[in-house]
């Protein structure tokens, strides 16, 4: 139960936790957007990145996010770090020679630019996945699942089945912790008939996985025919008209928090599309400017947002 | 194999707000060759208590010893491998129904000794033992686990424990879910087991169970041990205040001393030692 705890909603009562998940899910779309923006030069890319990480760290750092949560859920990406370098160096690319040569193996030489590719892509999956913790921390299935539902009412126009896809997430999200619990417990079982899930070459680590995934898929399917027959038992019509026992409100803080997010990524689109049109040292130099200029402000704005509607 | 437990408390999610303590300084003393039974309201730390017998958790304070394994936090004292305790202890847990995968039974039962280096010939002969002894046919061995009941799986599920020849059993509630026939079984061959020398730990709800097979008794409230006795000192003081319920049969025995009989309490364990008892009593 302890182990496998990420990607799960923390109950602290920050900021974050407090905003609309409708807020928090434009904002997880904005910020994405502008983390995969692209540049014409790797300096401009790597500092723009690096504003963005901090603002993302920051929020972090808000949310109570534990920084052994965040490197738990970075721990699947080393396989893929590793997968990116090598693709990037065999793999040749316009204008490799821009940067120099690294080294040279074995008379192949390997470019600056095949390693800050993979620097730049590793940054940004890192990025984007701190993104989603976040929000799936510090937002309840719940509310998620109201929030997709409410981005989802256009598609009504098309007679979309809205409610029933909501439901479906509501209920997948709902039963992540506990198919996890399951795991656990299943673990612990297999654990006690000796299998090491840790250590052991990789066929006995094969072997392992499959004395898990089978009892686990066969009790997900038992679950869900339990489920489907006590949904019925209460009359559940999945055409039905429903109300909400809890509504999210859009509040002022939304409305600023989403602003304040929206400028950022408007102040990455700018840079690129400046950068992309010249490409100068000063220019650099001047969306250096710019680009601070833009998150220091909005953090004053942050600031004395919060200070102010204390004293109020 | 003793089993000790020196001031034990475990916390889940220790420093969250999911904190939740479960243990708290339990201190614990299984004889070899015991049968213990562990009693108490759900959520009072048994399954949590359980864990700590293999090494599936370490304690967040205090230690654990068995045999000659120690675990702990502290890093100089704790044993690094746990594969061989494990072997040793053999663990049934609560749904042990769910822990089924492979394709026949057969193969189900010989995964553990398998895991532990047992030969593939050795692994088939104490497995086709093992499931003979949980009153499985010889028909089924090849049958898919899953097109089994609810209860017989339970059965396979603890032959797959006991072809791994534990010298310590430990069986969290393994007759829940079972018909009366079925419970009794079971639990006469645990007492066979315990009977060949190996110290059988189990949990229950059944307090009948606890009288008629157990010889040691812990009884757990509120994350703690608050009484280790037999079962029949337990169930002739009043156990109220640890929310036990008393099997049928002493309340039927004490009922019989009310009405004027002589019967020995300490005696009575189920139905034909109430029968000598009462048969004991009249000759008087």
């Amino acid at each position: 139960m302890a182990r496998l705890s990420i990607g799960r909603y923390v109950a602290y009562d920050t900021f974050i936790h407090r905003l609309d998940p409708r807020n928090k899910i434009l904002a997880l779309i904005l910020l994405m957007v502008a983390i995969f923006f692209q540049f014409s030069t790797y300096e401009v890319t790597f500092i723009v990145d690096g504003i963005l990480a901090l603002f993302i760290f920051g929020l972090m750092i808000v949310s109570k996010i534990r920084f052994k949560d965040f490197i738990k859920s970075l721990s699947a990406l080393w396989f893929m770090i590793l997968l990116l370098l090598i693709i990037n160096i065999f793999i040749p690319g316009p204008n490799k020679e821009a940067y120099g040569v690294a080294w040279t193996m074995w008379n192949y030489d390997v470019y600056w630019a095949s390693i800050f590719q993979s620097i730049k892509i590793t940054i940004r999956l890192i990025l984007m996945i701190s993104l989603t913790l976040i929000l799936t921390q510090t937002t309840k299935p719940l509310d998620l699942t109201f929030a997709f539902e409410w981005f989802l009412a256009p598609l009504k126009l098309f007679k979309f089945p809205t409610h029933v896809v909501a439901m479906t997430l509501s209920i997948a999200l709902r039963f992540i912790p506990t198919i996890l619990d399951e795991t656990h417990r299943i673990m612990n079982a297999q654990t006690s008939r000796g299998v090491d899930f840790k250590h052991g070459k990789f066929v006995e680590k094969m072997h392992a996985i499959v004395s898990l995934i089978v009892p686990l898929f066969v009790s997900a399917f038992e679950r869900s025919d339990e489920l489907a027959d006590a949904m019925e038992a209460r009359g559940y019509n999945p055409k039905g008209k429903r109300t909400r026992f809890r509504k999210p409100k859009w509040s002022f803080k939304d409305s600023v928090s989403l602003l304040y997010v929206s400028a950022i990524t408007a102040g990455v689109v700018v840079v690129s599309v400046l950068n992309l049109a010249i490409t100068s040292d000063l220019f650099f130099a001047f969306s250096l400017l710019v680009e601070f200029a833009i998150f220091i402000i909005f953090v004053l704005i942050g600031i004395f947002y919060t200070t102010f509607r204390r004293k109020v | 194999m003793q089993i000790k437990f020196l001031d034990v408390s475990y916390t889940y999610s220790p420093k969250t707000p999911y904190e939740f303590n479960a243990l708290k300084d339990v201190n614990l003393d299984i004889k070899e060759g015991s049968f213990t039974g562990i009693v108490g309201k759900t959520g009072c730390g048994k399954s949590t208590l359980i864990q700590h017998l293999n090494g599936l958790l370490i304690p967040t304070s205090g230690e654990v010893n068995v045999d000659t394994y120690v675990l702990t936090t502290n890093k100089k004292r704790r044993t690094k491998k746990l594969k061989d305790l494990r072997k040793k202890v053999g663990v049934v847990f609560q749904f042990s129904e769910n822990q089924l995968f492979e394709e026949t039974i057969l193969k189900d039962v010989m995964f553990g000794p398998l895991n532990f280096g047992a030969k593939a010939e050795d692994a088939r002969k104490i497995s086709i033992e093992c499931l003979k002894k949980v009153g499985i046919p010889e028909s089924y061995f090849e049958k898919s686990p899953f097109e089994l009941s609810g209860g017989e799986k339970r059965r396979v599920a603890i032959a797959g424990i006991l072809a791994m020849s534990p010298d310590v059993l430990v069986l969290d509630e393994p007759t829940a879910g079972l018909d009366p026939t079925g419970t009794k079984e079971i639990m006469n061959l645990f007492k066979t087991i315990n009977e060949e020398g190996k110290t059988v730990i189990f949990v229950t709800h059944d307090m009948s169970l606890v009288l008629e097979y157990a010889t040691n008794v812990i009884v757990m409230k509120d994350k703690e041990i608050v009484k280790e006795a037999t079962p029949a000192e337990l169930f002739i003081e009043n156990q109220e205040e640890y929310n036990l319920e008393t099997p049928q049969i002493s309340l039927l025995a004490k009922a019989l001393i009310d009405k004027g009989l002589k019967l020995d309490l300490t005696k009575v364990k189920d139905i034909s030692s109430l029968v000598d008892e009462i048969v004991k009593g009249r000759a008087k």
